[in-house]
C-alpha cells in the first residue's frame, strides 16, 4: 500500500489481514468508527512531536462560536500533512470505509484551556469519512475531546490520544464539536489533525 | 404586597424609580444588581431547599453544570411557597416597574450548581417568550481566585460578543436581572476550585 505509508504507518496497520479486520469492525457498526492506536512508527511520531516545539498559533474566535488555534507547523509537519494528502492513504481509508473517498480538506488544530467549539444556529459541517490524528493525551476529566451527536443523542466521544488515528463517518444528521477544555488540562493541550474524505 | 414584605428587602419597594433608571443606563446592556435581596432568614432556608432538591448532571457543547428539575414542580413546601411569591401579580408588577419591561405574566425555576470544571460559555438567552433574565444567587465564600463569575459582554459590529464589559463575583442574597435581547450575551466563567456556586436561574416570561 504505497511507499509512503510504509515509512509513517505502524507495520501492523498495513497488512491485509488487519486491514480486513478494520474494515469489517468499522463497517458493522451503526455508528461507524475505529481508533488506531500507536499509527505512527515511534520515530515519525516523536519527530512530529518535535516539530511542534517551533510551530505557530493563530487564534481564531468568534466567542459564541468557536475559540481555538490552527497550528502552522514545520518540516516534519509539512511532510505528515503530505501522508495524508496522499493516495496511499486515501486507500487505507477507502478499505476502512468500504467504499472510495477521495481527500477533501485537513487542518492542524489546537485546543487550550478555555477554547472550544459550539453547535451554533447556522453551523454547517460536510458530510464524509472524517480522521482525527491525535498528537497529544488528555485525560477526559480535562475536556477537549470531540463528542459526535444528533442532538438526541451522543453518537461517540473521542478522547485524545497520543498517536492515535480516530476515523469515522459523519452522516447527514449528525454533527461534532469539541469539548470546553478546563483547567484539569493545564499546562497541556490538544493538538489534532482533522482530514475529511468524501 | 402584603406577600411581598414577608419576603424581600422593603428598602427595593422605597426605590423603585431609581432602580429603573439604574436599568435602562447600565452596560454593556440593561441589568440591574440587586444585594441582600431577601429578607436575610428567607435566604438562608431557601439555600436549604434547594440544596435538598435531587440534581442531575447537564453536559453539553455550551455548558457543564447540575441542574435541578423545574422547581415550579417541586413538593418542597418552602420552594413552593418561594415561587408562590416570585410569581406573585405584585412581585410581577414590581419586576415590570424597575426594569419597564411588560406584559411578564410568568416564570420558572432551576437551580443550578457548578463546581470544579463547570461553566456556561457565552448566548444570548434569546428564545420565545423570554423577555427578562434573573440569577438568585445564593453561593457563599466565592473570590475572584475560585472563578464562576457572571460575565457580560460588549457586542461587536457582526452581532458577536466581543470582550467582558462587567464581571460580578456570585454572591449570597443577591439578585441579578438584565434585560433579553441580541445584546445579552454572558457567560459563566469556570469555576476553578471544589467550591460550590449555587443559584436559582430562569426568565420572567411575557
Amino acid at each position: 500500500m504505497g511507499n509512503i505509508l510504509q515509512e509513517w504507518v505502524s507495520q501492523h496497520y498495513l497488512s491485509s489481514p488487519a486491514l480486513f479486520d478494520i474494515a469489517r469492525a468499522y463497517q458493522q457498526q451503526q455508528f461507524p468508527i475505529v481508533q488506531l492506536q500507536q499509527f505512527l512508527q515511534e520515530l515519525p511520531f516523536f519527530k512530529l512531536q518535535d516539530d511542534l516545539e517551533c510551530s505557530t498559533r493563530i487564534s481564531q474566535a468568534v466567542l459564541d462560536q468557536y475559540q481555538y488555534d490552527k497550528v502552522a507547523g514545520g518540516v516534519m509537519m509539512s511532510r505528515f500533512l503530505n501522508v495524508l494528502h496522499s493516495a496511499p492513504f486515501q486507500e487505507f481509508i477507502s478499505s476502512i470505509a468500504g467504499k472510495p473517498v477521495s481527500w477533501k480538506s485537513i487542518d492542524v488544530l489546537s485546543f487550550s484551556h478555555g477554547q472550544y467549539t459550539l453547535l451554533y444556529d447556522g453551523l454547517h459541517q460536510k458530510q464524509g469519512v472524517y480522521g482525527i490524528f491525535d498528537l497529544t493525551t488528555l485525560p477526559e476529566e480535562a475536556g477537549g475531546y470531540t463528542v459526535i451527536t444528533t442532538g438526541q443523542e451522543e453518537l461517540a466521544r473521542v478522547v485524545p490520544i497520543e498517536n492515535t488515528l480516530t476515523i469515522f463517518t459523519l452522516q447527514k444528521n449528525a454533527r461534532y464539536f469539541f469539548k470546553y477544555v478546563n483547567h484539569h488540562a493545564k499546562p497541556k493541550r490538544r493538538i489534532l489533525v482533522m482530514t475529511r474524505f468524501w | 404586597m402584603d406577600q411581598i414584605l414577608t419576603w424581600i428587602n422593603p428598602s427595593y419597594l422605597q426605590k423603585q424609580k431609581e432602580l429603573q433608571r439604574s436599568f435602562f443606563s447600565a452596560k454593556p446592556f440593561s441589568h440591574l444588581v440587586l444585594p441582600s435581596f431577601l429578607l436575610e432568614e428567607r435566604a438562608e432556608l431557601l439555600r436549604e431547599a434547594v440544596l435538598r432538591q435531587q440534581w442531575h448532571d447537564k453536559n453539553t457543547d455550551l455548558f457543564q453544570f447540575k441542574q435541578t428539575d423545574d422547581l415550579c414542580s417541586s413538593a418542597d413546601p418552602f420552594l413552593q411557597e418561594y415561587l408562590s411569591f416570585f410569581s406573585s401579580p405584585a412581585f410581577l408588577s414590581f419586576i415590570k416597574q424597575i426594569t419597564g419591561i411588560s406584559p411578564l405574566v410568568s416564570i420558572d425555576a432551576s437551580g443550578q450548581q457548578y463546581t470544579s470544571g463547570d461553566y456556561l460559555l457565552s448566548h444570548d438567552d434569546r428564545l420565545e417568550g423570554r423577555k427578562v433574565a434573573y440569577v438568585m444567587n445564593l453561593t457563599k465564600g466565592f473570590t475572584d481566585s475560585d472563578g464562576g463569575q457572571l460575565q457580560f459582554f460588549d457586542v461587536d459590529k457582526k452581532g458577536h460578543p466581543s470582550v467582558i464589559a462587567k464581571s460580578s463575583l456570585p454572591a449570597f442574597n443577591t439578585l441579578f436581572l438584565f434585560r433579553v435581547s441580541k445584546k445579552s450575551f454572558h457567560q459563566v466563567s469556570e469555576v476553578v476550585t471544589n467550591k460550590q456556586r449555587l443559584s436559582i436561574t430562569g426568565w420572567f416570561y411575557g
